[in-house]
This record gives structure tokens, C-alpha cells and sequence, in this order.
């Protein structure tokens, strides 16, 4: 007997929960809450190679949701991507590329070149007419060079020295486009990259936490997780913690599970035999 | 076709406060944090507003009303004080607040206030607001940005609220100090709005205003 156990599916959206979203809206049941990354993250070009960073907080409307989020991810080895805007959508459009990216790389036997990754998404992107809110960055090292793309939800793509996106990106920009030159250092190029985020952590309010930072060379990869700790929590004055009994138990409910035993295996390890000796 | 107008004659600048009536003394904190929109505006900013009868005006929401409200009130204290020979008693000058603001009823204070003082008897009193002048007398109050997240931290550890010791926990000022302070900095981790630093203010009839200002996340 065959058949297709497993159906592909149709790929695009797929709207089977519209009625029943319709229905819960109606009775006032409230819809969960998008987290966006409200992120800051940037990048640039130096002599030698790229430095990327981003931010570590994680919003929903006013409240930061997690502190310790990690903005930047790995579509190949030489290459990476830093993802703002849709916290899902980054993560999902990221995850895909890089299987995709995998399959293409044993397929060619080549390493991929950053200009696939960029085409890649930008194709994919413009397909969803700009309803997949992925603000990328996507950086990497391959044959041709150091290359930096930044890609939005159109599907638009730019080609740059070096970009900052999100919403602490202009703040990040503007300490950038101030010191910017290029064939920086390696140090010079940390620090200008360091700074930038800086200043939009603390300026913005949906960026914070930490300054994550990786280096891409040729030869190398360095990641500082973090690079800095911006604002680290603070330690209290006083002690809150919580008498025991303070949750007021109203009823305790003791149950007996029955059991069978159904199988028994004794399995000899080494410890027996050093038991012995001794 | 309706046409939609583009102005809207509020806006919401955050801030958070907080105040707590003790015995014989009140103590107010407010964050100085001052933001619109995405951004911050001021990291100095304070929300606590010193009144001519040694009363102290906390009060959030659209700077603008924020600020009028505290001139036209200056204004009536003095008054009050001139025509009365003594100067008003917090009490009153909170009957007064709500009257005022429900002059307003129609165009309101966006604001949330709080006034905070010691009464004729000496103790500590609280009075809180809302836009249109609801009053009413607390033992504690939080108004702001963040106060669905500390409001219940002070349910729980000023009057014992949710926990099995239900029931009032006195305190001295220092330790009121030391809490408002710690809750401030647990706030901070989860709102954007929060930080930067906060200004913690004791009113005692011997020593008058005493101020503490500590350092919070700036980003």
C-alpha cells in the first residue's frame, strides 16, 4: 500500500483561522499581543572583515517581554543574519533561509556567497507583499569580498559599507556615518560599533539590556555574548523573600497513583567491579 | 466622506509615582524619566511638584496640563492663605484639587494626580485623583506609566493583600524608603518607560522635605 504520507503544503498564508479569530473577537476574547523586538542592530565593514552587533531586549507594547534575546542568526557559516522588526518573522524567514542555504551549499559544493542569501530572501519577501515584517541585516565574508545588505519587507534591498536598522537605528547611525572611514581596524571598528549601539540603548526606549557583538573574518569567527552589559539588573536594599506559608494553601488533595510493574532489567555496571577490588 | 483631523490635543509623557502615609510622615517618589513616543525627552524630569502649604502635588500624564494645573493651583493656595490668614490644610486643598478639575469636566486635566501632606493632627495623608477629580483618601497611592506593575507589589507588601498574613505592616520612614526604591528598580526591568533615576522625597513636620535621589537602568 503507498500513498503521500505526508501532504506538502500549498506554501503562501493560509486563512483556516479567520473565521474562528472572527468569532473570538466578537465574544471579547482579546487577541495575544505581536512581540516585536523594538531592536537596535548594526553593522559594518572594516579592513579586514565585518563587526556586527545588536541589542538583547525583546517588547510587547510598553513591556519589555525578555531582557536576553539574541538578535543575530547564523545562515552559514560565512554568513549572518541580524533580524528587527516581527520577532517571529526574523526568527521563522532566518531558520528557512538557512536550511535552504545548506542544501544549496551541498548541492554546489561551494561556499555561499551573500549575494545568494540577499537574492534568496529578497524573492521570498516580495512574494507576502511585505506582510512578513523582517527588517534584515545580512552580513557575511565569501570569495568576493565583505559584503553588508540590509533587506526590508518589500523586498528592497541596499548594498552598504555599513547600516544600522530598527527602531534605535537612526540614533546608531548617526554615531556611525560621525567616525566612520574605511579600512578601520579591527579595535576602532569594535569600539564604533560598541558606541553605536550605546547610544541607541540608552536613547531608545525599546533597546537595551546588552550589546551583543561578532566579529566575520575569512579565517575567523568571534562572538562577545555579550560584548557589554549596558544597564546590568541592580541589587536590592531589603529582603522580599516570601515566608513559607505565604501563598495560603485552601486544600490539599492526597492520591494514591496504582502501578504495575510490567518489566524488570538489572543492568550490571562498571561500579561493581571497582566495588570489588576495594 | 468624513474627513479625519489630525490633531489631537493630549499627548502622554509617562511617569510613574508613587506615595505612601505613614504616622507621622509621607513619603512620595516619582522616576525622572520624561519620554514621547519612541524617545526621551529628559532624564532630569521629576514628578513631585513642591506646593506653597508644604504639601507635595504628584502628577503624570501630559506635561502641559501637569504644569497648569500646579500654576492655577499655586495661584488658589496663595489666595486661600491671604484671604484666610493661615495657610490651607492638605485636606482642603484636596476638596479644592477635585473641585478644579471637575470644572474641567469637558475638556479634563489629562492627568493623573496625587496630592500628599500631613494633616492638622500631624499624620500623614494621602489623596488621589483621577482626570476628573474622583478623590479619594488612600494609605498609599502609585499613578504613571508603570503602575499596573507596581501597584500590586505594594498591595502586597504594605497591607498584606493576596498573601495568608493579610493586614497592615508598619514601618518606619527609612524602611519605606528602602522599598519604594527596591520596587522602582524591579519595575524598571520590565518597563521601558521606568528609569533612569528615582527621586524619593520624606515629609516629616520636624525635618520638613528630606530628598534621596538613586540611579536606575538608563536604557
Amino acid at each position: 500500500m503507498s500513498g503521500i504520507a505526508f501532504e506538502q503544503p500549498a506554501g503562501g498564508f493560509v486563512f483556516d483561522n479567520c473565521r474562528r479569530n472572527d468569532i473570538l473577537l466578537k465574544n471579547n476574547v482579546l487577541p495575544g499581543k505581536i512581540h516585536k523586538t523594538g531592536t537596535t542592530i548594526a553593522a559594518i565593514t572594516y579592513k579586514d572583515g565585518v563587526v556586527i552587533a545588536a541589542d538583547s531586549r525583546c517588547t510587547a507594547g510598553n513591556i519589555i517581554f525578555d531582557d536576553n534575546v539574541l538578535k543575530i542568526h547564523r545562515l552559514s557559516d560565512n554568513i549572518y543574519a541580524l533580524g528587527a522588526g516581527t520577532s517571529a518573522d526574523c526568527d521563522f524567514q532566518t531558520r528557512l533561509l538557512e536550511s535552504q542555504l545548506e542544501l544549496l551549499k551541498l548541492n554546489q559544493d561551494r561556499q555561499v556567497r551573500v549575494a545568494t542569501a540577499v537574492r534568496k530572501i529578497q524573492q521570498h519577501l516580495f512574494r507576502y507583499r511585505g506582510y512578513i515584517g523582517a527588517y534584515l541585516i545580512i552580513v557575511g565574508v565569501d570569495v568576493t569580498g565583505s559584503h553588508i545588505a540590509t533587506v526590508h519587507p518589500h523586498g528592497s534591498i541596499a548594498f552598504l559599507p555599513f547600516v544600522a536598522s530598527g527602531s534605535g537605528g537612526y540614533t546608531s547611525l548617526s554615531v556611525i556615518e560621525d567616525r566612520y572611514k574605511e579600512n578601520m581596524t579591527e579595535d576602532e571598528a569594535k569600539q564604533l560599533v560598541r558606541d553605536a549601539l550605546y547610544a541607541s540603548t540608552t536613547t531608545d526606549l525599546y533597546s537595551g539590556s546588552k550589546i551583543n557583538m561578532f566579529v566575520l573574518t575569512k579565517e575567523k569567527l568571534d562572538k562577545f555574548l555579550p560584548y557589554e552589559i549596558v544597564a546590568a539588573r541592580t541589587e536590592k536594599q531589603a529582603d522580599y523573600t516570601l515566608a513559607k506559608g505565604t501563598t495560603e494553601v485552601i486544600s490539599t488533595n492526597v492520591k494514591k497513583i496504582e502501578f504495575d510493574i510490567v518489566n524488570e532489567k538489572v543492568k550490571a555496571t562498571g561500579a561493581h567491579e571497582a566495588m570489588e577490588l576495594a | 466622506m468624513v474627513k479625519q483631523h489630525g490633531w489631537y490635543p493630549y499627548e502622554f509623557q509617562s511617569g510613574t509615582t508613587v506615595a505612601v502615609a505613614g504616622d507621622d510622615y509621607v513619603v512620595v517618589a516619582s522616576d525622572t524619566r520624561l519620554t514621547e513616543n519612541y524617545s526621551i525627552q529628559s532624564r532630569t524630569h521629576s514628578n513631585v511638584y513642591k506646593m506653597h502649604n508644604n504639601s507635595l502635588l504628584l502628577s503624570t500624564g501630559f506635561l502641559g496640563d501637569v504644569l497648569t494645573l500646579k500654576k492655577t493651583l499655586d495661584g488658589r493656595i496663595k489666595t486661600y492663605e491671604y484671604t484666610h490668614n493661615k495657610p490651607i490644610s492638605t485636606p482642603a486643598l484636596a476638596q479644592m484639587i477635585s473641585i478644579m478639575m471637575y470644572g474641567r469636566r469637558f475638556f479634563p486635566y489629562y492627568t493623573s494626580t496625587v496630592i500628599t501632606g500631613l494633616n492638622t493632627d500631624g499624620k500623614g495623608c494621602v489623596y488621589g485623583f483621577d482626570p476628573v477629580g474622583s478623590m479619594t483618601e488612600q494609605l498609599y497611592a502609585c499613578s504613571g506609566s508603570a503602575m499596573p506593575l507596581i501597584l500590586p507589589i505594594l498591595d502586597a507588601n504594605i497591607l498584606g493583600k493576596n498573601t495568608s498574613k493579610p493586614g497592615q505592616v508598619k514601618r518606619t520612614k527609612e524602611e519605606t524608603v528602602k522599598m519604594i526604591k527596591d520596587i522602582y528598580m524591579a519595575a524598571c526591568e520590565r518597563s521601558v518607560e521606568l528609569g533612569d533615576a528615582v527621586v524619593v522625597h520624606t515629609l516629616t513636620k520636624e525635618k520638613g522635605i528630606e530628598t534621596d535621589v538613586h540611579p536606575l537602568r538608563k536604557d
